[in-house]
C-alpha cells in the first residue's frame, strides 16, 4: 500500500514539475520578458567591462595627481579635473577653404592651453617634466572620453530598452578596452621617460645626427642637424628630445626647403606605422608620400612644399601594434631602427646625386630620445 | 590538480655604445637614461666616453604552476 502511495506522489510531483517547466517556457516566450532577459544579460556583460575602463581612468587620474603633488603643484585635483574634460572643437568643414590653417590654429591653441595650465600650476618644473605632464594629461583625457562615451551608450540603450544598441556596445567594447589598456600602460612609459615604439623615427634621426656639423631649432620643439652621407648634404629633422613631444616637423621642413630655394633632391620621412593583424612587429617597408600620423597641418606642409618644387618624397615605415606604438619600445622595433637607417642611407646614395641636399625627417614622439 | 597561470614580466635594457670602435654593452635601464646621453663610463678598448645607443623592453611570459 505504501509503495502505491509513493508511486502516486511521484507521479503528481512529475506532473507538477512538467507543468511548471511548460509555464516557464511560455513566460520566456513572451516578447517583453525575452527583451528584459536579453537586456539584463547584455548589460551585465558590458557593465563589467565599463567598470574595468573606469578603474583604468581613475588610476590614470590618481597617477597624474601624484605626479603633480610631488612637484608641489597648486590645486592638483582641480587641474586634473580641468585637463580630463578639455576638448578642441573641429573647424568648420563644409567650407574647406583654409581649413588646414584653421585646424593648425585650433590644435596649437589646445596644446598651448594645456601647457600654460600646467606651467601655471608647476612654474618651476623643467621642460622635460612639463612634457611628461602634458602626455599624462592627454592619457587622462583620452581614458575619460572612452569611459564617458561607453557609459553614454549603455545608459542610452537601457533608457530606450534597445538590445540592438546594447549588442553594438558589446561588439565594440573589447576593442575600446584594449585601447584603454594601451593608454593606461603608456602613462607609465612616458612618466619614466622611456622611448615608445613611436620613437622609432626620432631614434633613426638621432643616429644620423651623430656626427652633425651644426644643429639648430627651425620650429618650436623641433631640432635640425646638418651632416654628410657619401658626398650629399643631409639635413636631419626630429622633435627636440628627450622631451615627450612630436615637435613641428612639417613647419621645420617647409622652412628648410624655402631657405634652400627648393634645391632639395629628396625628402625622406621615417615613421612607425600600425601593422595589420598577422604582420610582423618590426618589419620595415618603403613607399612614397609623407609617413606621418598627424591630423593634417604638419603632413600637408611637407606635401605642399614638395609639390611646389617637385621634390620626391619617400616613406620608410616600421610596423607595430597600437599598444606597442605608445608603450615601451619592444626589442623588435629597436632592432628595426638599424634596418631603417640602412634603408635611408641606401635611398640617399642610390637616388640622389653627389653634391645634392637631402632632408630626412624622423617622425614621432621623441620621449627618451635625445640628439 | 595543477593551475596554469600565465603572466607577463618585463625588463627594460639600456644599450651603451662606443661610437669610435663600435663596442657595446647592456645594462638595466636607470631613471634619467635617454638615447644619445653620454654616460659616466668609458670604452674598455679605447677610453672613448660611451653613449646610450638604445633603450628597449623585453617581455617575458612566465608560466606558474
Amino acid at each position: 500500500m505504501m509503495l502505491f502511495a509513493q508511486a502516486d506522489q511521484g507521479g503528481i510531483y512529475s506532473l507538477i514539475s512538467t507543468l511548471l517547466f511548460i509555464a516557464f517556457l511560455l513566460i520566456l516566450s513572451i516578447p517583453d520578458i525575452q527583451l528584459g532577459f536579453q537586456m539584463w544579460r547584455l548589460s551585465s556583460i558590458v557593465e563589467k567591462e565599463l567598470g574595468e575602463i573606469k578603474r583604468m581612468s581613475d588610476n590614470a587620474r590618481n597617477k597624474l595627481i601624484d605626479m603633480l603633488k610631488s612637484l608641489n603643484a597648486k590645486d592638483p585635483q582641480g587641474l586634473v579635473d580641468t585637463l580630463a574634460e578639455m576638448f578642441v572643437i573641429d573647424p568648420v568643414s563644409v567650407e574647406p577653404t583654409d581649413i588646414i590653417s584653421r585646424m593648425r590654429h585650433l590644435l596649437r591653441g589646445g596644446e598651448s592651453k594645456i601647457k600654460s595650465l600646467i606651467k601655471d600650476s608647476v612654474p618651476n618644473a623643467d621642460p622635460v617634466t612639463i612634457s611628461k605632464l602634458e602626455v599624462s594629461a592627454e592619457v587622462v583625457n583620452a581614458l575619460n572620453l572612452v569611459y564617458k562615451v561607453v557609459r553614454h551608450y549603455i545608459n542610452l540603450a537601457k533608457k530606450l530598452k534597445s538590445p540592438m544598441l546594447m549588442y553594438q556596445v558589446q561588439m565594440v567594447i573589447p576593442i575600446l578596452k584594449r585601447m584603454a589598456e594601451a593608454y593606461s600602460k603608456a602613462q607609465d612609459t612616458f612618466k619614466d621617460g622611456k622611448p615608445v615604439g613611436d620613437s622609432l623615427g626620432p631614434l633613426v634621426a638621432a643616429r644620423l645626427m651623430l656626427n652633425a656639423t651644426r644643429k639648430w631649432e627651425p620650429a618650436e620643439e623641433t631640432v635640425a642637424a646638418e651632416t654628410t652621407v657619401e658626398g650629399r648634404k643631409v639635413i636631419v629633422v626630429k622633435a627636440l628630445g628627450p622631451l615627450a613631444t612630436v615637435g613641428r616637423p612639417g613647419e621645420a621642413v617647409a622652412k628648410i626647403v624655402e631657405e634652400h630655394n627648393g634645391q632639395i633632391a629628396r625628402i625622406i620621412t621615417v615613421d612607425a606605422a600600425l601593422k595589420l593583424e598577422g604582420e610582423q612587429t618590426g618589419s620595415v617597408a618603403e613607399g612614397v608620400g609623407v609617413a606621418m600620423g598627424d591630423p593634417g597641418p604638419e603632413k600637408i606642409a611637407i606635401e605642399r612644399v614638395a609639390t611646389k618644387y617637385g621634390i620626391p618624397i619617400d616613406a620608410v615605415i616600421v610596423k607595430m601594434g597600437m599598444d606597442e606604438a605608445i608603450t615601451d619600445m619592444p626589442k623588435e622595433v629597436y632592432d628595426a631602427a638599424e634596418k631603417a637607417e640602412s634603408l635611408v642611407r641606401k635611398i640617399i646614395t642610390e637616388r640622389t646625386p653627389v653634391g645634392s641636399s637631402v632632408i630626412v625627417v624622423g617622425v614621432g614622439n621623441t620621449s627618451g630620445v635625445g640628439q | 590538480m595543477s593551475l596554469n597561470v600565465q603572466s607577463q614580466s618585463q625588463e627594460t635594457k639600456t644599450i651603451l655604445k662606443c661610437t669610435k670602435c663600435g663596442y657595446t654593452e647592456e645594462r638595466q635601464f636607470q631613471p634619467g637614461d635617454f638615447v644619445m646621453k653620454i654616460v659616466d663610463k668609458t670604452c674598455p678598448k679605447d677610453g672613448t666616453p660611451l653613449i646610450i645607443w638604445g633603450i628597449y623592453t623585453v617581455k617575458q611570459e612566465q608560466k606558474a604552476k
